[in-house]
């Protein structure tokens, strides 16, 4: 059985960017230990001398050629930005004045 | 006009001049103004530009050789992306998006003349079983109001199976396709990895996300298929592969049959899918049975990987380029934090977290690389049995349509819905869903599991059967939708 703890979960939530009230943190640590004692089936299995598989179809990744060709309008994109000034994106101050 | 029509006769009508492109598009946007508010299978009705592309494609039927589905309505799941149309995934994070550019797939149907009614619901960021996740409502079944309708596809399923629309596209990544198409009591189609490009298609799991069709009957799938599929330069797991082709005359197939996987199954479930086998039998075709390993651990390898893969592929949600910010922020990292928790939801904030987990220093050996050597055994299993067979048929789902909540609280049951649909994602084959029966007045659906790129092999074999059948002809009759 797995314990979830408050250090590991603090850890997670860092790592994603995103922050949980008392409720739902509690919760997910109720899921995640639940889905990490689910996933554990997967030791049942030999899996020695097995080579992992990133993907199922074996593909070549055809290049373009190198060539210019303008699809998008850079205006059209940065339209969609929740804040921007000059051509630039606006974000928080990163560092300090001082 | 009535609904529940398919393309051919939809097609005879539209070229007879029974009634033009603009009626038909005015009949059902009529309808989904009667049912969407019960149903709730469409987050964005977009009737001006309906109509504007359905004018269009009477001006095209006037000339002649119109595209096979010039004038035919449909309707996209809303994580394609719609030049001018908001696109949001059924998130908060992405409700007031609005796409620059035209999917791949939405480009190539309007090309063929398909006239979009607009953008149907799904779990947020299809991550989900029910479509109880999206942030614009559950989707109720069409069957019974009170029951989920599968997902993620499940307002794209929900819409199709209410005669909102004729034909509709959606995606899968576990089953996202094929369970709603089951619970939902139509017909659906999880292509090949790589048969339908992905560019403009917003990402969950990248190396399982696919895009495919849903309708009334696997003829219909064929043909929006048919206008979804082919090798696309934008998108580099785009396969350039000659286009799906039914095969010649009426071939017999030999069928696998893994009577292991009904060991566990609900027994009217397996009956239905019994009779079915009884059918393809009748009908010519040879049943072998067949062994399918590692089913089991096959789900939790999917929940290790695709939620990996979308704690990698939601990391660009950051409330700087596109989708939600928040307004109250103390600086750059609590600003990423704070658009982020205010823009998922808690499924996709679970995912994240997960996959996130098992990546992290010291479990990516033990579940990632784990899961990643499972997908291989599983994968491998397929292919040995496709030494004997042409199709494998299976249950879809372990159980009919379930009550709203039901499993919500629980997410490992949520996610072993999915047993039957997952280890066909992981082994990126071609899938057929289709009704093969009824159990407590509920579609039961079963799957045609084919071999890479043999669409037109697990389609033919569904046509076989819904000639001989009419699973597929029977429809909801929607009365307390209608009432509400």
């Amino acid at each position: 059985m797995h314990d979830m703890d408050d250090e590991t979960i603090e850890r997670l939530l860092t790592l994603s960017q995103l922050s949980l009230d008392i409720e739902d943190r509690e919760k997910i640590r109720r899921d995640l230990d639940a889905i990490i004692g689910f996933i554990e089936i997967m030791d049942q299995v030999n899996t020695e001398g097995v080579e992992p598989l990133a993907h199922a179809v074996d593909l070549d990744q055809p290049l373009r050629k190198d060539r210019a060709v303008i699809d998008f309008e850079r205006d059209d994109f940065q339209s969609l930005a929740p804040k921007t000034a000059d051509g630039f994106y606006l974000v928080p101050k990163v560092l300090d004045q001082h | 006009m009535k609904p529940f029509i398919g393309v051919q006769e939809l097609r005879n009508d539209l070229r007879a001049k029974k009634y033009s492109a603009v009626e038909l598009a005015h009949f059902y946007l009529n309808r989904i103004s009667e049912l969407n508010g019960s149903i709730n299978g469409f987050i964005t009705v977009d009737s001006e530009r309906c109509l504007e592309r359905a004018a269009l494609a009477d001006r095209q039927l006037a000339h002649s050789n119109p595209h096979p589905l010039c004038g035919i309505p449909i309707a996209h799941k809303d994580l394609f992306c719609t030049k001018g149309v908001r696109t949001t995934c059924a998130s908060n994070m992405l409700g007031s998006f609005i796409a620059p550019y035209d999917a791949t797939v939405v480009k190539q149907t309007a090309e063929a003349g398909t006239v979009s009614l607009g953008k149907t619901n799904m779990d947020e960021f299809a991550m989900g079983s029910s479509n109880e996740t999206s942030w614009f409502g559950v989707v109720r079944n069409p069957w019974n109001l009170n029951c989920v309708p599968g997902g993620s596809s499940g307002g794209t399923a929900a819409s199709v199976s209410s005669g909102m629309t004729p034909l509709a596209t959606g995606s899968d990544t576990g089953g996202s396709i094929r369970q709603p198409a089951s619970l939902c009591g139509i017909t659906g189609l999880k292509p090949t990895y790589g048969r339908v490009s992905r560019f403009g298609m917003i990402a969950f799991a990248s190396s399982l996300d696919q895009g495919g069709p849903l309708a009334h009957s696997a003829t219909d799938v064929y043909e929006l298929l048919a206008a979804m599929e082919g090798h696309d330069p934008m998108d580099s797991t785009s396969a350039d592969v000659e286009n799906t082709t039914l095969p010649a005359g009426d071939r017999s197939f030999v069928i696998g049959y893994p009577e292991s996987l009904f060991d566990d199954l609900d027994s009217d479930i397996a009956g239905c899918i019994e009779r079915a086998r009884l059918q393809f039998e009748a009908l010519g075709h040879k049943i072998e049975v067949v062994e399918l390993p590692h089913i089991d651990a096959a789900v939790a390898a999917y929940y290790v990987i695709s939620s990996a893969e979308a704690s990698t592929n939601l990391a660009r949600y950051d409330g700087v380029r596109y989708g939600h910010r928040t307004e109250v922020s103390e600086d750059l990292l609590d600003m990423y934090c704070q658009s982020r928790t205010e823009g998922f939801g808690l499924e996709v904030k679970r995912r994240i977290l997960t996959g996130t987990y098992s990546l992290s220093v010291g479990y990516f050996d033990a579940y990632y690389l784990k899961a990643q050597k499972i997908r291989r055994l599983v994968r491998d299993g397929f292919l040995t049995a496709f030494e004997n067979v042409d199709m494998i048929l299976a249950p879809v789902t372990p159980t009919t349509a379930f009550e709203f909540n039901s499993m919500k609280a629980d997410p490992v049951e949520m996610y072993k819905q999915d047993l039957y649909t997952i280890p066909v994602s992981l082994a990126g084959l071609p899938a057929l869903s289709l009704p093969c029966g009824f159990v407590n007045d509920l579609p039961v659906g079963m799957q045609l599991i084919g071999r890479h790129f043999a669409e037109g092999e697990v389609l033919a074999g569904g046509m076989a059967f819904q000639d001989r059948t009419d699973w597929h002809e029977h429809h909801p009759t929607l009365e307390s939708a209608s009432a509400l």
